[in-house]
């Protein structure tokens, strides 16, 4: 009997798409394409910042004294907390303890939540002021040249990046779901992995923010 | 437990740094705290990147896409920033609107008188 005329084996995944450590490694660097784009577009706020301080440093550097410095700084303990329970998640689920990592992804996404609501308050404060931007900058306190610049590009810069941490939250949510449904396992939990290193490049941009409008 | 107790000491730098980084901005102003911050930050993305972000165990491409984005920032914000310097002072720009708008100041901008059309060019 020829060869061809047997039954045929039932291949799980064609050939090409290779075995799970490419897949993983594909997955991998298509995440960091896509977190390479995202750094250009935080690029482009940055750059402006650093022309705008350029170009009125006394009124950039006054700026952190208009800012609530105390809520920043705890903001960004709660991000890199935060960060610290998603890399514990991955390692839990990498034992095989799925429930344990739905638990850390579960604390993570609180302190995303707490995160926002501290931003939040930190917007009202600045509303009230009427520290708002553009050509909405009503604030008599600060009335150099410079000053409404330095608050457009707060709200923006901070506005996008809030943004960012509701679409993380939205991940980490998914990603608390599948874990306790018992999707993931010690050798498949790449969505977990590329879930995290969306919410670790919210971190990072925040590790950014902080320093160049509430420390600086 | 071993990967465990690594990241939770990879953690347990960040948060020094933080507290590391908001101690020294106590301590320096202007361009100097400006710079030690930022090392601070770039040192803190680093743990993150290699440590949380996996590319301790990911060699090759996402290093490569890694640096490559860090290149480009550094890029940009660095042309950005010299040709800045080169520029004469009135020419930077004002921003996204008129500066005579800040409070304290006219809530109209000021605006040049129309033209006078000399009479002769009309025969």
């Amino acid at each position: 009997m020829r060869p061809e005329a047997s039954v045929r084996p039932v291949v799980p995944q064609a050939r090409h798409f290779g075995d799970e450590a490419s897949r993983q490694d594909a997955a991998h660097l298509g995440m960091w394409v896509f977190l390479a784009s995202e750094v250009m577009l935080f690029t482009a706020l940055f750059t402006a910042y650093a022309l705008y301080r350029y170009a009125y440093p006394d009124a950039f550097h006054q700026g952190r004294a208009y800012m609530d410095v105390g809520l920043g700084t705890l903001n960004t303990y709660v991000l890199v907390t935060s960060s610290i329970l998603v890399a514990l998640a991955i390692t839990s689920v990498r034992a095989g303890r799925d429930m344990r990592a739905g638990a850390f992804l579960l604390g993570a996404w609180v302190l995303g939540v707490g995160f926002l609501c501290i931003k939040g308050l930190e917007y009202a404060h600045h509303a009230h002021d009427g520290a708002l931007p553009g050509a909405w900058y009503d604030f008599d306190g600060f009335a150099v040249p410079g000053a409404s610049l330095f608050f457009t590009l707060y709200w923006v810069m901070t506005g996008i990046h809030a943004l960012h941490v509701l679409v993380g939250l939205g991940v980490l949510s998914t990603l608390v779901v599948r874990a306790w449904a018992g999707r993931f396992s010690a050798t498949y939990h790449t969505p977990l992995e590329l879930g995290g290193m969306y919410w670790h490049l919210v971190d990072i941009v925040w590790l950014f923010l902080w320093p160049l409008l509430y420390l600086a | 437990m071993a990967g465990s107790l690594k990241m939770l000491g990879v953690g347990l730098g960040l948060l020094v740094l933080t507290t590391l980084s908001f101690a020294l901005s106590r301590l320096h102003t202007g361009t100097l705290g400006l710079v030690v911050a930022l090392v601070i930050a770039a040192a803190k993305v680093g743990l993150i990147a290699f440590f949380f972000m996996h590319l301790s165990e990911r060699r090759g491409g996402p290093r490569l896409v890694f640096a490559t984005a860090f290149t480009f920032v550094a890029i940009l914000v660095g042309l950005v920033l010299v040709e800045a310097g080169d520029r004469a002072a009135p020419t930077m720009p004002p921003g996204p609107f008129q500066p005579l708008l800040l409070p304290g100041r006219a809530t109209v901008p000021k605006r040049a008188p129309p033209r006078e059309v000399p009479s002769e060019w009309f025969p």
